[in-house]
């Protein structure tokens, strides 16, 4: 057994007091999301963390949080043409294969729903292969044929997850998934976040794909900069940063305007959830086990499928509420409303 | 040829701030020329309109602590000053006005900026700064005032734009493999920079890998 260090971290890359959690946020919708993807169960398995991927609706979530529908679109030109370059190079740099798709923007609706419907240990063997599908092979992935060719193909029931992927639970699930992603902060595609057993109220959120070398160092140990878990102590009054963000769309110049205008087939309208829904201890469905008769009704909730415990997304939401363990003020200095910090809690009743 | 790299900067960029700590050692590594390349961001957002909407509170949460992410791990200081970001037309002009010593005046700036957390807006500031690294700073900055260097930043902004640079850091790397350069952006685009000085040069986007 390593000795743990000062912040109960180990050489070995495992926390004293067991794995690490790492959390990967995606849509299949991105190009960065897709590289991101080949590489994340590499970095989880070479530091021993457990993986866990959580399926959300990026344009949902821009809706939420008021970014340009497509960003892409919004990008001068100079920048347009450097993205587009960008993930051709990274994909170089990793080695995966990359093409952009024919059919762009895609209504990805279908396969992430499809994904919530599986338990944690099977979303691996379609996320990748429908990643693949969009982003290397060209494919139609809002195309029911297609995804129950590949849900097939890795051993999974295809055609019932497809007809289930247009039930309106399902469509509330991939909701919820998106909300809750909000909730913990996301702002993008790909997200990936630490977690320490030792600090499971503190988790690393990282944005990008190239934010993956510091997640892995996070996977060691490391607790990020000065200003993570002290959130109390950010710099007051902030201003805009001078470098734009890194905007997260591929370059469409390329194409044509009656491919990069064609409506999605359903609109991804995004309502919030409820105040009360959030503070339910699991709003969704259980996971369905694939070669297991369907659970009776969404609202059991049982997850027999998961190796190990794994709390739900609404228990961590309700943890990261200010005033736990750490001793954290019950109200959060002004300069971390001022800088958006999460308030997870701003849904939870009195 | 000998590998070269363009090194477009202004001082109000906290990740130019960062690259700046790297940059030389990236070169040196590689046997490449450096070459530092000081334009005004602000005219370049205002000219290609790249300014951009407000960051949603998110977003904004996560650059902040995102770049004190980085500073930590290469282990560099990182202080914002608290009128962040402050104006750089004076402090462009002035290390522009150092003429052969234009590294060594950048790299006074931008301590005074991201490590003092100084205001260089502040012609006392600006002075300070240069003289610490024995530079006159009086004398660089009686010459910031003269037309020919307000000229010469306006002239670099312009070449920036002509570029295609829409934001800072930025790398323009030419090797026998890209004659004409390739541009790179942002300090987190760094490991593509050594590898492009090494000669590595991924195909052009719309090609299939």
């Amino acid at each position: 057994v390593t000795s743990p260090g000062p912040d109960g971290s180990s050489a070995g890359g495992r926390s004293a007091t067991g794995p690490r959690d790492l959390l990967f946020f995606f849509d299949f919708a991105s190009p960065f999301a897709y590289l991101g993807a080949t590489q994340v169960e590499g970095v989880a398995a070479r530091h021993g963390a457990r993986l866990f991927y959580r399926p959300f609706l990026l344009g949902g979530l821009f809706k939420q949080i008021g970014t340009p529908d497509v960003p892409f679109f919004a990008m001068p030109a100079a920048k347009q043409r450097h993205t587009s370059a960008d993930m051709v190079r990274w994909a170089d740099h990793w080695g995966v294969p990359f093409r952009f798709p024919s059919r762009f923007p895609m209504n990805t609706t279908k396969p992430l729903r499809m994904v919530l419907q599986l338990a944690e240990p099977d979303r691996a063997r379609l996320v990748h292969p429908i990643f693949r599908a969009y982003w290397a092979e060209d494919r139609d992935i809002s195309s029911d044929d297609v995804l129950a060719e590949i849900a097939l193909d890795a051993g999974l029931e295809g055609r019932r997850l497809v007809a289930m992927a247009r039930e309106t639970r399902w469509k509330n699930a991939l909701r919820s998934a998106t909300e809750r992603a909000e909730q913990m902060g996301v702002c993008g595609a790909p997200c990936f976040m630490v977690r320490e057993p030792t600090r499971p109220q503190q988790p690393l959120l990282f944005w990008g794909q190239d934010r993956l070398l510091l997640v892995e160092r996070a996977l060691q140990g490391w607790q990020g900069g000065p200003f993570d878990g002290q959130p109390q102590e950010l710099p007051e009054d902030p201003a805009p940063p001078t470098r734009p963000a890194p905007e997260r769309w591929p370059a469409l110049a390329a194409l044509p305007e009656s491919i990069t205008r064609v409506p999605l087939q359903e609109p991804t309208r995004f309502e919030p959830l409820a105040p009360s829904r959030a503070a339910q201890p699991l709003d969704e469905p259980s996971h369905t086990n694939v070669r297991a008769p369907l659970p009776s009704a969404p609202e059991e909730n049982t997850r027999p499928d998961h190796r190990g415990p794994l709390p739900s997304l609404s228990e961590e939401v309700t943890r990261d509420v200010p005033g736990g363990p750490e001793g954290a003020p019950s109200e959060p200095p002004a300069s971390m409303t001022q800088v958006g910090f999460v308030r997870p809690d701003s849904d939870e009743p009195e | 040829m000998v590998p070269r790299v363009d090194f477009f900067y202004d001082f109000s960029c906290p990740y130019a701030y960062l690259a700046h700590t790297e940059v030389e050692t990236l070169c040196a590594r590689a046997g490449a020329e450096l070459v530092w390349k000081p334009f005004l961001l602000g005219g370049v957002f205002k000219a290609i309109g790249s300014a951009g909407p407000a960051m949603p509170p998110s977003k904004a949460r996560h650059n902040l602590l995102d770049m004190y992410r980085w500073a930590d791990h290469i282990g560099v200081p990182l202080r914002m000053p608290a009128g962040h970001p402050n104006r750089t037309v004076l402090a462009l002009r002035a290390a522009l006005s150092a003429g052969t010593e234009l590294a060594r005046a950048s790299k006074a700036l931008y301590r005074a900026y991201w490590v003092d957390a100084l205001d260089i807006s502040d012609a006392s500031v600006v002075r300070a700064a240069l003289d610490a690294v024995g530079l006159d700073g009086a004398a660089l900055l009686a010459r910031a005032e003269l037309p020919e260097i307000k000229d010469e930043l306006r002239t670099r902004t312009d070449e920036a734009i002509a570029h295609g640079i829409f934001g800072a850091p930025t790398f323009i790397v030419r090797t026998a493999h890209a004659p004409d350069g390739d541009l790179f952006w942002g300090q987190d685009r760094m490991m593509f920079v050594g590898k492009a000085l090494g000669g590595w040069r991924a195909p052009a986007p719309g090609a299939g890998l």
